[in-house]
């Protein structure tokens, strides 16, 4: 294969991932059936660990060894926090969504 | 090729040429770290010469350890343990030679466009999510919500910064820090999530715009007619997409903010004032555990810009102010929508999916819905950018020289946003990072890098 279609084969599939990734946002959004239930989902499932879990526990990956005794409660709650609302938010906002269907 | 000063460099480039790659010794990789093979190469790409003749990993640490012993600031910790070890013994790189952006922004710069970016889509559900809560319940949760998230956020900053001081300079964004702290799964992890929630915040834009349809032109909520006007939607949408150079149009930018800032929350909060202003007694809610989920869950959507702390972060031409930057930037803009959100339904706009479809007066509502749907279809494309970007450098497609996670910021920040960490391409993070592990053998290698004079500038005057 030339330089020159290895190229235009790189930038065909370059093209098609937003192409492919258009075609899904725009299907997704027909079957949901309004936005409430849709950020119920996301900032249940998602962004609660992104807020909540990942930066605690990157946090205590690095620092463990000079945590003090409130770090780790707090950091504690703060995990404990997002995983609930992960859990239950999701089982939640999933069935509300089946519901309206 | 790189460069390594002292007698020792020399040689250790004949043994790399000639292939005999010499071992370096278990003294030698306990102070200067352990990379994998992978982590090795990568970094060696950048530092081969015209020839493209790369030394092996053995030889330049022997060469590093023959070169420069006297100077060796980071001593005594494998990388396992550079990583995961107490700070005080790692490295003598501290903020105060960084920040590596002089023309960087300033705070208040920074917090207007972290606020910016926190500004999103979320914002229309908060008044409808007060109405499964209550107004008592609501606003705790919301503190909850935004002390955790800020917390958190801070607590991610303070981990960049901290590898940042033990040498990893090449660590900026989030997926940067996943990989750095807990390896290929925590880039994977982080990076995955980046592609989760751009692909959902973009879902959100279509189901906003649909409901925005049902109500101003009254397209029918069955999902027949949604999914056509959704297929409808892609097409101006793809053509949108095809323009790579949509993410530089301000007008796009400033459109966005001001149907927000203007049209969302300057038309909630007066349109509250004057429902209020009549006496309406706030609808009494009996709150239930699935309601207060929902509601937690909308609370923790609506800070959208949440992948975007970091690269405000690096935006900022002081580091050391990234706490307070981000504190009370996040602070203010929860405080602000749980405000926004409360009154609202105080004033009984939360009745409504969209607090736009509450607005009483038909005019200028209409035209706030249609701004919101133009402003949501001009900005739904560059919300798919970055993830795309990112699919594509996992997938090995690099067409595009913006590719990078750092463009997260400039694409959804069109208007001077955080354009974090520009152009370290084939230069700064990987010799950045051996340099400072070698104690600065390599001033000049450092100094050629963008953003990369000032600290060597620095480091060698010292």
């Amino acid at each position: 294969m030339t330089r020159e279609a290895a190229r235009q084969g790189h930038a065909d599939a370059s093209a098609s991932i937003p192409r492919a990734r258009l075609a899904v946002t725009c299907l997704l959004g027909a079957l949901v059936p309004n936005f409430p239930l849709l950020a119920d989902v996301v900032g249940s499932l998602v962004m609660t660990l992104v807020g909540f879990v990942l930066p605690v526990v990157l946090y205590v990956t690095l620092f463990w060894h000079d945590m003090k005794w409130y770090g780790w409660v707090l950091g504690g709650l703060s995990v404990a926090f997002g995983l609930v609302t992960c859990v239950f938010g999701t089982i939640t906002s999933v069935g509300a969504l089946i519901e309206r269907f | 090729m790189l460069k390594v000063e002292g007698q020792g460099h020399a040689k250790a480039v004949r043994n790399s040429q000639d292939g005999r790659h010499r071992r370096a010794s278990p003294h030698q990789e306990a102070r200067f770290g352990r990379l994998s093979d992978r982590q090795w190469s990568d970094n060696l790409k950048s530092m081969a010469d015209a020839d493209g003749a790369v030394p092996s990993p053995p030889a330049v640490m022997a060469a590093i350890a023959q070169a420069q012993p006297q100077h060796a600031r980071i001593s005594g910790e494998s990388e396992t343990s550079l990583l995961r070890g107490p700070a005080a013994r790692t490295s003598a790189v501290t903020l105060d030679i960084l920040p590596l952006r002089p023309n960087g922004a300033g705070p208040l710069p920074a917090m207007s466009n972290l606020v910016k970016s926190l500004l999103g889509a979320g914002i229309l559900s908060v008044a409808n999510a007060f109405s499964h809560a209550g107004l008592a319940w609501g606003i705790s949760i919301y503190i909850v919500v935004g002390v955790g998230v800020t917390a958190g956020n801070l607590a991610l900053i303070s981990v960049k910064h901290e590898l940042n001081r033990r040498g990893r300079l090449d660590v900026e964004t989030f997926s940067d820090v996943g990989g750095a702290v807990l390896g290929w799964w925590g880039s994977f992890l982080v990076s995955a999530q980046i592609v989760f929630l751009e692909l959902a915040f973009a879902t959100g834009f279509v189901v906003v715009i649909l409901d925005q349809l049902a109500a101003t032109v009254g397209l029918s909520q069955e999902l027949g007619p949604r999914t056509l006007a959704a297929l409808g939607l892609a097409v101006p949408l793809a053509a949108l997409a095809n323009i790579r150079w949509l993410k530089d149009l301000w007008p796009v930018s400033v459109l966005g903010l001001l149907v927000y800032a203007a049209g969302i929350i300057g038309m909630s909060v007066f349109q509250s004032a004057q429902a209020l202003a009549l006496g309406p007694e706030p609808q009494e809610v009996t709150p239930t555990l699935s309601g207060l989920a929902l509601f937690t869950g909308v609370a923790v959507y609506a800070n959208e810009g949440i992948n975007l702390i970091l690269p405000v972060e690096t935006s900022l031409a002081d580091r050391r102010h990234a706490y307070w930057v981000t504190a009370v930037g996040m602070s203010s803009y929860n405080a602000m929508c749980a405000a926004m959100g409360a009154l609202a339904f105080a004033a009984g706009l939360g009745r409504c999916d969209l607090i736009t479809n509450c607005f009483a007066d038909g005019t200028s509502a209409l035209v706030v819905q249609w701004a919101l749907m133009v402003a949501l279809l001009a900005t739904h494309p560059l919300q798919l950018y970055p993830a795309s970007e990112l699919i594509e450098r996992r997938l090995g497609i690099d067409a595009d020289d913006d590719a990078g996670e750092d463009d997260i910021a400039g694409h959804t920040e069109p208007t001077g946003g955080p354009k974090a960490a520009p152009a370290r391409k084939g230069c700064g993070a990987a010799i950045a990072r051996v340099c400072l592990r070698a104690s600065l053998a390599t001033c000049e290698t450092l100094g050629a890098c963008p953003g990369g004079g000032a600290v060597a500038t620095r480091l060698c005057a010292s």
